[in-house]
């Protein structure tokens, strides 16, 4: 399974290159990681069913206890089928979808086979922190295939919305989830459901990871990214947005249903949400004039279906569920590169401008035709046998009894409606519209809508042969005599009567379109109020506004005031700890040699002759006076690394501000000042006594031997080096030298890009009107470069 | 100051030191500076390779060849210090990275953790038995880095900024 992951991965990384070379040929060549993957699934079929899951394991952070745990049961096999079955047939419909000129295409096959290698890991994986890197792997990759065409503001638009409001359930759903885990003692999927925990922390974790769910299977209130999604290539809406991603909600639900399905307010909340999701999908999928979104507001629908399905917890569901799971993969892509085609053909998606199409392109018609009429559970394709066994699954007084039924069963007529919508806006001939005049479609390109859509009526004849699946998934809930079987004819039963009353009720629903369009604006007039998507950008507009004013509060701009709120923090966070420490050393000496009275003296002239000083090239001079006299001090204490390093800083400095001084007046500015004088001195000596008692306090709180005894002997039989200073600096805490030499290097970087974005702005450098100022602006101060890491 | 032109291009100036406005060359800086230069440069060697044992290493090592490109640049402005220096500041900077991060993965070869140190010695023909360890490497790495920063700093708010 692993080799599979390392496949995709593989050829995701020789994609671009391919793409470069071979144009959109190249998906034939990535087609062969779902292809290998469907192939090698098939070989498991039987294992699998059988109840002897696949299973792989490999050491991933061993440090962490993190292992690349890869299972295979029913569940997983039926969506590999779906991700690796319908993913082989997307790539090839790929080669025809893209043209020999279009930008990018190495890097769009990357990211797709990228993203089915994702996918097939979260659907592989038994370890839950693994299950989320993967699940956030889905996200970023969806977010790069919506933003595919980064020149229009609306795809852009599209794909911060996706990656926001995914990655923003999957954050949630990771804390679900290692609570869950914590509680249930085991990272392992399997193992967590074997022994299933229960209690408060488990009920609010299971919430926690529903979240996670429901944004990426875009359920009511965060179902709008999707259909803005519908900006992504058609081949990324069929795979990521009917087939793949926006299963992994399903997925997860369906995985954990079994053994969580009564704990907390799981049920409750996961039929509503569904059922909600469902309706209001439906509702607005009748209302759209674009075939991609309509189908994007169907899937949205679905999505909710399936919820229930999975989420309710019971056998007979379940087991409807996995069938509408598979049902739903094959339609809704055929729908999708239905739509595809037709855009790709005509230039347009817009429903009241296409008309008898049906005639001109026939194989796409039927086709088409086929997978929305299982879509609306038409016998006898497969989406009506799924749908009856949903019907039977709450029939007998199932979880959330007639009213769930009472859900599904409006939510089921407007799913035909919206079906038989699409049928007729895509195909029909319209009284008063221009015939449209399409191209014909290469047979390559038809053939994956083909095949998928006479999959749906296949496996809707001979159901047995997707049966035993479903039937191993459904088998994690034990019990239940007389199990459900998919099957075409049931004989005459309360479903099957259902199943009519819902057509009828779609006919009659698609009849009265007109009659609907002006209600359902009515109703939009009220209900517009409450909008999803609004609510999505107000709150990402209320964000960057606090930002804004935070930042406005925060950085003023005036290098004073940072500095005085660095220093104030300073003294009044450890300062204030200082307070509580009651030793202060008594181990005082004078001096160790007359000398450093001398040195002491000299370096107390400068630092109060920096601080008098007129002209900033005089207080420079001063501060360096400073500098070289705390080098004289280490020599006397006898550190000449020391010594050397402050000597050598110092210098630099030295130039560096004789370098910037040169742009800036000689004086310091003469005007008052925001803060008084006052302040600032009291300010001086509040730090000033802080390091002092710092000191004094420090020095006389070791409990522990110093480290610096272990380095003094360690240093010559470990590191080979006398000198221990460099010693530790290159071998001991090489690491952390490491970690300095880059950060000097990402600072020279800095200061190159400031000064010659400042150059290519056509202002030489920030000179007297620089952007920092000595009391708020008027800017009259540089800032100061930071000197060569004076480290020591 | 005399206002008459200098001959300093002479066999003591500094030929990048032609570009100057005469008036603000010096003969005596421009002198000693082309006496003082190769010495540093060699002092900040010696520093790099005697740090084991002796006061220096890397950083020290590079902070003082650093400073002999400043005194060129001091001497004589920022045509000398490209012509002391024909490439980008970025290029001692990624290389220096390179070289330590290399040192440290190098370990991995041998099997050992990030950065392990080795040690042993050599025969160096005249020089007699060297003894050297696999972290003069890495100090070699910091070296540079510390150059390449100095070097930056030189080209952005000095030679840059001069324009």
């Amino acid at each position: 399974m692993l080799a599979l992951l390392v496949l995709h991965l593989g050829l995701a990384l020789l994609a671009p290159w391919l793409g470069r070379r071979i144009g959109p040929r190249v998906f034939y060549v990535v087609a062969l990681a779902p292809f290998t993957t469907a192939v090698w699934a098939a070989t498991q079929h039987a294992a699998v069913v059988d109840g002897r899951p696949a299973s792989s394991s490999a050491s991933w952070v061993p440090g962490l206890g993190m292992t690349l745990d890869l299972r295979m049961d029913a569940l997983s096999l039926l969506l590999v089928t779906l991700v690796a079955g319908v993913g082989t047939l997307i790539f090839l419909y790929c080669s025809q979808y893209f043209s020999r000129t279009s930008p990018g295409v190495g890097r769009f096959a990357a990211v797709l086979t990228g993203f089915a290698g994702a996918m097939l890991g979260l659907v592989l994986a038994d370890d839950v922190l693994l299950l989320y890197v993967f699940w956030e792997l889905t996200s970023v990759t969806s977010f790069l295939l919506i933003g595919y065409s980064d020149e229009k503001q609306e795809s852009r638009r599209a794909a911060v919305q996706a990656l926001l409001v995914t990655t923003f359930g999957g954050l949630v759903m990771l804390l679900g989830l290692i609570v869950l885990a914590i509680e249930a003692g085991t990272y392992s999927l399997s193992g967590i459901l074997a022994d299933p925990p229960s209690g408060t922390p488990t009920a609010v974790a299971l919430v926690l990871v529903l979240v996670g769910a429901f944004t990426k299977s875009a359920q009511v209130p965060f179902h709008p990214w999707l259909p803005a999604a519908m900006a992504a290539p058609t081949p990324v809406s069929a795979y990521l947005h009917a087939a793949a991603m926006v299963k992994a909600g399903v997925y997860l639900v369906a995985r954990l249903a079994p053994a969580f399905a009564t704990v907390g307010v799981w049920r409750p909340l996961v039929i509503t949400v569904g059922l909600a999701t469902m309706i209001v999908g439906g509702w607005r999928a009748l209302r759209q004039t674009d075939l991609k979104r309509l189908l994007a507001f169907g899937t949205v629908s679905q999505l909710g279906f399936l919820f229930v399905l999975v989420g309710a917890g019971t056998r007979d569901a379940a087991l409807a569920g996995a069938a509408v799971l598979l049902a739903h993969g094959l339609f809704k892509s055929t729908l999708f590169l239905t739509v595809g085609v037709i855009d790709h053909e005509t230039g347009t998606r817009d429903l009241r401008v296409l008309s008898g199409l049906g005639r001109r392109m026939p194989v796409l018609a039927v086709s088409a035709t086929l997978a929305a009429a299982s879509m609306a559970a038409v016998p006898p394709l497969f989406g009506f046998v799924s749908k009856e066994a949903a019907y039977e699954a709450f029939l007998h007084g199932g979880p959330g009894g007639l009213a769930t039924l009472a859900g599904l069963f409006v939510g089921s007529v407007l799913t035909g409606a919206y079906s038989a919508r699409f049928v007729w806006g895509a195909f029909a001939s319209k009284p008063g519209c221009a015939a449209t005049e399409p191209r014909t479609p290469s047979p390559l390109f038809l053939a994956p809508v083909v095949l998928l859509g006479q999959l749906g009526l296949l496996l809707g004849l001979v159901p047995f042969v997707a049966d035993p699946l479903v039937q191993a998934y459904a088998a994690e809930y034990a019990g239940e005599p007389e199990p459900y079987h998919l099957a075409l004819w049931h004989g005459p039963s309360a479903a099957l009567l259902l199943s009519s009353i819902t057509l009828g009720g779609a006919a009659f629903l698609f009849l009265g379109r007109e009659r609907l369009r002006v209600l359902q604006r009515q109703a939009h007039r009220v209900l517009g109020v409450v909008d999803a998507d609004r609510s999505y950008d107000t709150t990402v507009r209320g964000v960057d506004r606090l930002a804004l004013r935070s930042t406005a509060v925060v950085q003023t701009g005036s290098l004073p005031v940072y500095l005085g709120m660095v220093l104030l923090t300073l003294v009044a966070l450890p300062g204030a700890a200082l307070l509580t420490s009651t030793s202060v050393t008594t181990n005082l000496r004078a001096y160790d040699t007359p000398l450093q009275l001398v040195v002491g003296a000299v370096i107390a002239v400068a630092a109060v002759a920096t601080a008098r000083a007129h002209r900033r090239f005089t207080a420079v001079l001063y501060l360096g006076a400073v500098g070289y006299g705390i080098a004289v001090l280490f020599v006397l204490q006898g550190g000449p690394d020391l010594a050397l390093t402050q000597f050598l800083v110092e210098t630099l400095t030295l130039v560096v501000f004789v370098f910037v001084l040169r742009r800036l007046p000689a004086q310091f500015s003469r005007r008052r000042l925001r803060l008084s004088q006052g302040v600032r001195v009291g300010m001086a000596l509040a730090v000033g006594a802080f390091v002092t008692v710092s000191v004094l306090v420090s020095t006389q709180a070791r409990t522990q031997p110093a480290a610096s005894q272990a380095y003094l002997d360690q240093a010559y039989p470990e590191g080979h080096g006398r000198n221990v200073v460099n010693v530790v600096l290159v071998d001991f805490r090489g690491l952390d030298t490491l970690g300095e030499i880059t950060v000097l290097a990402v600072a020279a970087m800095g200061i190159t890009s400031l000064v010659l974005a400042a150059r290519r702005r056509g202002t030489p450098m920030p000179a007297d009107q620089a952007a920092f100022s000595a009391d708020g602006p008027p800017p009259d101060a540089e800032p100061r470069p930071a000197p060569a890491g004076d480290r020591r | 100051m005399s206002q008459q032109p200098v001959d300093a291009g002479g066999p003591a100036g500094l030929e990048g030191a032609d570009r100057m406005p005469a008036v603000r060359r010096s003969v005596i800086l421009e002198t000693c500076v082309r006496l003082v230069f190769h010495t540093v440069l060699v002092f900040g060697l010696y520093l790099l390779f005697a740090g084991h044992n002796q006061p220096g290493g890397g950083f020290i090592g590079g902070l003082v060849a650093g400073s002999a490109f400043v005194l060129r640049y001091v001497a004589a402005g920022r045509a000398e210090l490209r012509a002391a220096v024909p490439v980008d500041p970025g290029v001692p900077l990624g290389l220096g990275l390179l070289v330590a991060t290399s040192t440290g993965a190098g370990s991995w070869l041998f099997g050992a953790d990030f950065l392990t140190s080795a040690y042993g010695s050599v025969v160096v023909p005249v020089l007699g038995e060297v003894a050297a360890s696999t972290v003069l490497l890495f100090d070699i790495g910091v070296f540079l880095v510390v150059v390449g920063l100095v070097l930056t700093l030189l080209r952005t708010l000095g030679a840059e900024a001069e324009r």
